[in-house]
């Protein structure tokens, strides 16, 4: 049942140009919104001066683009799952699809310790903005590797 | 902007007066009754099985054994496709021969399909359409016993040696 759903998913996917371009505009569109907005927020939270106002205003700026970027990452999600479906045995066996699986896991993980970090930071932890930094430093780098490896990903097997 | 709170139960929206619980269940049904519709493809009698094979290395050589029925094998780690077709046994190499990206075979509409620009190969690999410009590249075959052995070293592009392309294939 799932197989045969899987097989003329892949069937109708492989056939239909429109349906192609409306799945992978939206994957691409989640990543330019949704990374878009957290590479953004990173490099402010790095440039952010070490006043008490301007990391007020950066808080709440990291708080909102939480949600810009979970939205993002909802639709990278089910369009990537359309997209696997479209071309499960090529993904299975691919390392640089796995690779970028492992990169994505990262940086979910690395939001969620954002996250933590920032409420650690709004109630004023000594070291919560050190923290925040590094966060910055390591989403801001899992997001290109990201790209990276889903550019790679029609390339190399 | 205040947005108000409205209870997830009775939520409506302004123009359809759609409840969201209604919504929610319509849309549920019909991706339920979309899956239902796919495990009915009356095309899926039609369609050759794929599955994974393993062939052995030796050198610049590929040994499986033959398909007992036609069908679609492919052997990811050497990058082939091992195919019986209609009498015939194929080896392809994997890639496309438009930008070397991976084919894939779709099983319910008994063909292969470029992964990242659609060429389109029938089961015996010619072209049907899309940007390649050639038949899927086979390698060169020869049978020992119940065993297709291809040479790894000897691609075949039909563009280049079409006699060569229609002669590499063992009949079964």
């Amino acid at each position: 049942m799932v197989k045969h759903a899987i097989d003329l998913w892949a069937s109708v996917y492989a056939n239909h140009a429109a349906l192609r371009t409306a799945v992978e505009f939206l994957h691409v569109a989640g990543l330019v919104g949704g990374g878009g907005s957290a590479i953004v927020v990173d490099r402010s939270t790095l440039a952010v001066p070490a006043s008490p106002s301007a990391q007020a205003v950066q808080l709440t700026t990291i708080r909102s683009a939480h949600r810009v970027v979970i939205a993002g990452l909802a639709v990278l999600f089910v369009t990537g799952l359309l997209l696997f479906a479209a071309d499960l045995d090529t993904f299975l066996w691919s390392r640089v699809f796995w690779l970028k699986m492992g990169l994505v896991v990262l940086l979910i993980g690395n939001g969620a310790i954002m996250w933590m970090v920032q409420r650690q930071a709004e109630r004023g932890g000594a070291r919560a903005w050190s923290r925040l930094r590094t966060t910055a430093v390591v989403s801001f780098l899992l997001w290109f590797l990201t790209i990276l490896a889903g550019t790679a990903l029609p390339n190399i097997g | 902007m205040r947005i108000k709170s409205v209870p997830i139960e009775t939520a409506t929206c302004p123009d359809s007066g759609m409840s969201r619980r209604a919504f929610l269940d319509a849309t549920g049904g019909c991706a339920v009754a979309l899956i239902a519709a796919m495990g009915l493809n009356p095309r899926d009698g039609l369609a050759l099985p794929v599955g994974e094979t393993i062939g052995e290395r030796a050198g610049n050589e590929w040994r499986s054994p033959i398909p007992t029925a036609d069908g679609v094998n492919i052997d990811h780690s050497a990058q082939v496709i091992l195919a019986r077709v209609q009498g015939h046994v194929f080896v392809f190499n994997l890639a496309c021969p438009h930008q070397t990206a991976a084919v894939k075979w779709l099983p319910a509409d008994n063909r292969f399909q470029c992964t990242k620009h659609n060429s389109k190969y029938t089961p015996a690999g010619a072209y049907i359409a899309g940007r390649a410009t050639r038949n899927l590249d086979r390698f060169a075959v020869r049978r020992d016993g119940n065993f297709v052995i291809a040479d790894l070293d000897r691609l075949i592009q039909s563009d280049k040696d079409a006699a060569g392309w229609a002669a590499a294939t063992i009949p079964v």
